[in-house]
């Protein structure tokens, strides 16, 4: 595993605290960090329905289970990232670079670096049905830093690839600056959005959209 | 560790070469970031018909599918 | 074995600017994999949601009900006529048990078969207030020797939802 130090902010304290970002990660890894996490989901779920929150505005993400497919980190197209902080797993992210090519502009048909999964820790939600704040700030933009960082490094020059949930448009959208490409109607609707070079450089310099 | 990089020579025909340096260019990738492309997809496509799936290029506009055979 | 890696470091003014922004929106979650995983298909979340629960829920109920009644695994066993390896199974969470299991179970604990059978999603018609009923219990019990005050209660609720 590759590792490398940053910064995260604790959100109560607005403090700068230290930890690790952690490439190359391995299907051992991703299991430990699925089992830790599900504890979590199921607390926030049981706190959500004694809220008497309706399902349609839970976290879209909270059932989810997909330790079964970290088989896949094993192929080479797969990368794992993942966040390390106050003794824990704080974030996490899965790429692949095969498979999905640019569709804009004159970089069409050139290779993207495409998120297939990107997540913070259940405590790092802001659910305020039920008045739960994140501990730490700010995993999904340095995860998405990441991808940039992974595509610059393929020689894709930034190119960056991904399906968003209908929660998540806005800050891929408005606060990372990607191009809204459209509903994808093979991922079941989903939006596809991506970073031109130009985008994720923006992106990298002066942080998206103001 | 996983980021030392092993030299290889690789010996192509002259069509076979004219073949990497146009996709090269075309990709705008140097032709060790294209053949590295190549490498993940053929493990990609081996793995999963490995497990009993096929892999199809689809023709919406023909409405026509056709398998492709992968050795 | 890691490797540190020292280039690049991330402005503070950029992180701090971007995880403020990054606040104000819902999520960060994006769809690719749950969409290859079949995680987000509308009709298959709410199956997903119940059989979780619903292995987890009735795997509490038994062993509640079995520990409060003083009986052992071989014990329950007999009386609901089911092999002590399927009252592990069912205790352990980890399968939502068949209908045949279920009826067994009901013939000891004084609950509905419909109703053990709409928890465990059999039924094809989902009742929402049985399946709220079973994530509740769910995450109130927890597993211990004798049944704290508050594995008594969520039981006795969790066996009134459950009564004929």
């Amino acid at each position: 595993m590759s590792a490398r130090p940053i910064e995260l902010i604790r959100k109560a304290t607005r403090d700068f605290v230290p930890g690790i970002l952690h490439s190359e990660l391995r299907v051992q890894e991703l299991v430990l960090v699925e089992r830790r996490w599900a504890v979590e989901r199921a607390r926030v779920m049981a706190a959500l329905l004694g809220a008497g929150v309706p399902r349609p505005q839970w976290p879209e993400s909270l059932h989810w289970d997909w330790s079964s497919k970290a088989s896949e980190l094993q192929l080479l197209m797969a990368s794992g990232f993942g966040v390390w902080c106050d003794e824990d797993w704080q974030g996490v992210m899965l790429t692949k670079t095969v498979g999905y090519s640019a569709a804009l502009g004159q970089d069409e048909g050139k290779p993207v670096v495409y998120v297939d999964f990107v997540e913070s820790a259940p405590w790092n939600w802001t659910i305020r049905a039920i008045e739960q704040e994140p501990r730490f700030k700010g995993i999904g933009s340095l995860l998405i830093r990441e991808a940039i960082e992974q595509s610059l490094k393929e020689e894709f020059h930034g190119r960056v690839g991904l399906h968003a949930l209908p929660q998540a448009e806005s800050f891929y959208g408005k606060v990372c600056g990607m191009t809204m490409v459209k509903a994808d109607q093979d991922k079941q609707g989903l939006v596809y959005f991506e970073f031109t070079r130009q985008q994720a450089e923006q992106f990298r310099s002066a942080g998206g959209k103001r | 560790m996983a980021n030392d990089k092993r030299t290889m020579t690789l010996n192509l025909t002259d069509a076979e070469m004219v073949a990497l340096e146009g996709l090269a260019q075309k990709k705008e990738l140097s032709k060790t970031a294209l053949i590295r492309q190549a490498l993940r997809l053929y493990q990609l496509i081996d793995q999963r018909t490995s497990q009993g799936e096929k892999l199809m290029f689809e023709d919406d506009k023909l409405q026509k599918k056709a398998e492709v055979m992968v050795l | 074995m890691s490797t540190m890696n020292t280039s690049n470091p991330i402005d503070r003014e950029w992180l701090r600017r971007m995880a403020d922004a990054e606040e104000q929106c819902p999520s960060i979650s994006v769809g690719g994999l749950a969409v290859d995983l079949g995680m987000l298909s509308p009709e298959r979340r709410p199956m997903a949601l119940a059989a979780v629960n619903a292995a987890v829920a009735l795997a509490k109920l038994v062993e509640l009900w079995r520990r409060q009644h003083r009986l052992t695994v071989e014990e329950f066993a007999k009386r609901a006529n089911l092999t002590e390896a399927e009252v592990v199974g069912l205790e352990s969470g980890e399968i939502v048990p068949e209908p045949r299991a279920l009826f067994q179970v009901s013939q000891v604990i004084p609950v509905s078969y419909d109703k053990l059978m709409h928890v465990a999603g059999h039924v094809r018609q989902r009742d929402e207030r049985l399946s709220n009923g079973a994530v509740r219990f769910a995450a109130r019990s927890e597993s211990m020797e004798k049944l704290t005050l508050q594995e008594e209660e969520a039981l006795h609720d969790f066996v009134n939802l459950l009564a004929q």
